[in-house]
């Protein structure tokens, strides 16, 4: 069994997040990102967590920017997936899916 | 957010200081929508869950930090009891040496500013500063050896003479614990390198 499919929850939102946000994922997009399309508010300590042990699997590699005044002369941290990262959120995904295959849950009282 | 460079200070313990420097950025960004409050729950939330995970990400790395900064901090203060020739024995001849608290005071700060520069020296690589295994350990000892000190030998017969019996003792070493922490994390705040490329001053 590859260690690639070891993904939870909050890390393959993160991921796709990214993946959403091409070139533009930093700290602060991706928790827009986030809530916008789950509604899920996320705490700074979840989210740089993750992203930190993300980038230590190699799912992730991140650049610094440049300085901005806006941020007290601080850089942002921009996050891009890589190779390894994206197989592993298709293999998480492919999971999901045959699960669901054959379910009918659109109808289903939570649909 | 009202005092950034503590906050990055805080957060460069327990990550790069580079990194520390763009999650306060971060949170700089998104302080003007949130309050003071907000901002420094977040910072210590942060802190602790980047500890707590560099905890459960290798246990054994912290354990063998947390020694290595024993032994250091045992030399440092044998160094510091020669520099300052406070005479350790007899007890009685140190007690009457002259400007004895003065001396025992700068072995307290001399020898924890020197641990906590060398820890945060030697690991200013790592992600982790090397100061807080030490801080953790002091913390958590200090905190419980006088409890588990009266659990074992004390509980259901007390001795007045026991010093742990009193609150104020424990009070004092709890102090005395947090008081070394603050120094060691001087120390290794002081010798860690600033962030390299991500703060830098910048112009409206």
């Amino acid at each position: 069994m590859s260690k690639l499919q070891n993904l939870g929850e909050f890390e393959q939102i993160v991921l796709l997040a990214i993946l959403r946000l091409k070139e533009s994922a930093y700290g602060v997009s991706i928790r827009a990102e986030i809530f916008e399309c789950t509604g899920r508010k996320t705490t700074s300590g979840a989210l740089y967590t993750t992203l930190e042990r993300l980038e230590g699997k190699g799912y992730l590699s991140s650049r610094v920017g440049e300085p901005t005044p806006e941020r007290g002369g601080r850089a942002k941290r921009y996050y891009r997936i890589s190779a390894s990262g994206l197989d592993a959120i298709v293999r998480a995904q492919r999971t999901y899916r045959c699960l669901m295959d054959g379910l009918e849950l659109a109808g289903g009282s939570h649909a | 957010m009202p005092r950034p460079a503590i906050a990055e200070g805080l957060l460069s313990l327990v990550t790069t200081p580079d990194r520390a420097a763009s999650i306060v950025g971060d949170l700089v960004e998104e302080s003007r929508s949130h309050g003071l409050g907000w901002c420094s729950l977040q910072v210590l939330g942060t802190a602790l869950a980047l500890c707590s995970s560099s905890v459960r990400a290798d246990p054994w790395r912290w354990l063998r930090l947390a020694v290595i900064g024993l032994v250091v901090w045992f030399g440092a203060q044998a160094v510091m009891v020669v520099v300052t020739g406070l005479p350790w024995y007899p007890w009685q001849l140190a007690f009457r040496a002259p400007g004895f608290w003065v001396r025992v005071a700068s072995i307290a700060c001399g020898a924890n500013l020197l641990t906590g520069l060398i820890l945060g020296r030697w690991a200013s690589n790592e992600r982790l500063n090397g100061v807080v295994p030490l801080v953790a350990f002091w913390l958590v000892v200090s905190f419980t050896s006088p409890l588990l000190v009266w659990l074992f030998f004390h509980a259901g017969s007390p001795n007045p003479a026991f010093p742990y019996h009193h609150w104020l003792v424990w009070a004092l070493r709890a102090l005395l614990s947090l008081f070394y922490s603050l120094v060691l994390v001087l120390g290794g705040s002081l010798a860690r390198p600033r962030a390299d490329g991500a703060h830098a001053a910048t112009t409206r």
